[in-house]
């Protein structure tokens, strides 16, 4: 990000975009970018003629793994994932819930046998219209908001 | 070769065949299953009915077991070995794994790692299936059928273990379910959903009075002092024998033991005691499920 006067400029890097309004504090988290060397540019509470506001975030030199794609994918389901290199947008997906996310969300239940091994959850909306995630380990269902701590 | 870890993986069909065969082995049948074969008897915290029933279910069968009672002794916990390294090892020298661990999903964990047949015997507060295995052995043994059976479930229904369980396996059979619980400990929104969807009938009750007269069951829970409010409330869901005066003939109490306060030796001598006969159909139960694992190849 060269130019100082915008968050918009990316060389190399990715920018998320339409991010539900309120959520990108939650991508924060899981990307880590509090600890993060990437310089970042965050949007909130952005007009948008899709969602009437929205957020937005952008990462410079940063990839980003499946495992971190798909946990992301919690927050930002219907978010626009742009990759862009050389200030050139290369490839840009709609992120989909993600059926499987491994490796990145710590359980919340303290007695998790997960926290000696890898985490995986399984994903579904309830009949509220909510997002739940299921330990694949101690079959407990959480709401996203539950999750306070990933693996970095 | 597929174990069992959760009572979820088990459909109608598969329960019913694991019922018939435990009543086959309750009215005497022998069986040589497990003869030749190892069968590891993992305890990583103790459990005097599970584990004890399991090892007897083993060597009915023909088989022997290797183990331990708790994990004191174990590398985990004197050298520190990780629990996927410990269930690596112990997979090397049996041909199936019986594992109890105060963990939640220690048994998943276990089937992942380990290359041999996985029997969850209950993993923290998560699962225990054989348990709501003999559970519903034990109404259908005692009533002659499944289907249609008024089911009373007592005490702490929001954290216990096997109302849970159990609660998840009668959506295949019809049952009508008479919860008596206090407002804080009532089954969760989820689970009463799933009931609800699974057009399975329930109602809400205070008092094991209010309902006993129409009860073909009752399955009482362990009381945990500490989740009551109150003495008054605690007593409330306790059974004695003033409660019982107008109870069908064909009434019985189930309880997966131990028992504490809520339910008092002096119901042991009425007709409705059948906890103790529960217990022992665990042995059945246990048998029957290695009998198809060894036979079929898998449980599910």
């Amino acid at each position: 990000m060269n130019d100082k006067n915008h968050i918009g400029y990316i060389e190399n890097g990715i920018n998320l975009d339409h991010i539900p309004h309120g959520n990108a504090w939650y991508v924060m988290k899981v990307l880590n970018l509090f600890n993060s060397h990437s310089q970042a540019g965050i949007g909130l509470n952005l007009p948008s003629k899709k969602l009437g506001t929205k957020d937005l975030i952008k990462i410079e030199n940063r990839v980003l793994t499946q495992n971190e794609i798909d946990a992301i994918s919690l927050f930002c389901t219907g978010s626009t994932l742009s990759i862009i290199k050389e200030f050139k947008v290369i490839d840009k997906f709609t992120l989909e819930l993600a059926k499987v996310v491994n490796d990145i969300i710590v359980c919340p239940n303290k007695r998790c046998v997960s926290h000696q091994h890898v985490s995986r959850f399984n994903t579904f909306v309830n009949r509220k219209d909510i997002t739940i995630v299921k330990c694949h380990y101690c079959e407990k269902e959480f709401n996203i908001e539950d999750i306070s701590q990933y693996k970095f | 070769m597929q174990g069992l870890i959760s009572i979820a993986d088990l459909d109608k069909n598969k329960i019913i065949e694991i019922l018939k065969l435990s009543k086959l082995f309750k009215n005497g049948l022998r069986k040589k299953t497990l003869d030749g074969k190892v069968i590891a008897s993992c305890f990583f915290e103790n459990s005097t009915r599970t584990r004890l029933s399991f090892e007897s279910a083993v060597a009915h069968l023909g088989g022997s077991t290797i183990g331990f009672a708790d994990s004191s002794a174990t590398s985990l916990a004197t050298k520190g070995e990780s629990l996927a390294d410990t269930l690596k090892i112990l997979s090397c020298y049996a041909d199936a794994l019986i594992i109890r661990h105060p963990l939640d999903g220690a048994a998943r964990l276990a089937s992942e790692i380990c290359d041999i047949p996985v029997i969850n015997a209950g993993d923290g507060a998560n699962q225990h299936p054989t348990q709501t295995l003999l559970d519903l052995f034990s109404i259908m043994d005692s009533q002659g059928r499944l289907e249609g059976i008024k089911l009373g479930i007592m005490g702490d229904l929001k954290f216990g273990r096997t109302v849970h369980s159990l609660v998840e396996a009668v959506k295949w059979f019809g049952m009508q379910l008479y919860f008596i619980a206090p407002k804080h400990l009532r089954m969760g929104d989820e689970a009463l959903f799933n009931l609800k969807t699974s057009g399975i009938q329930y109602s809400f009750h205070n008092s094991l009075d209010e309902v006993a007269h129409e009860l073909d069951c009752l399955y009482l829970t362990r009381l945990q002092k500490e989740r009551f409010v109150d003495e008054v409330i605690s007593d409330t869901y306790k059974v004695n024998l003033a409660s019982l005066a107008n109870v069908k003939p064909n009434f019985k109490i189930l309880h997966p033991l131990p028992r504490q306060e809520e339910l008092p030796v002096e119901i042991d001598n009425t007709p409705y005691a059948y906890y103790f006969e529960q217990a022992q159909n665990g042995l059945y139960v246990r048998q029957a499920l290695l009998d198809i694992l060894f036979t079929n190849g898998s449980v599910d």
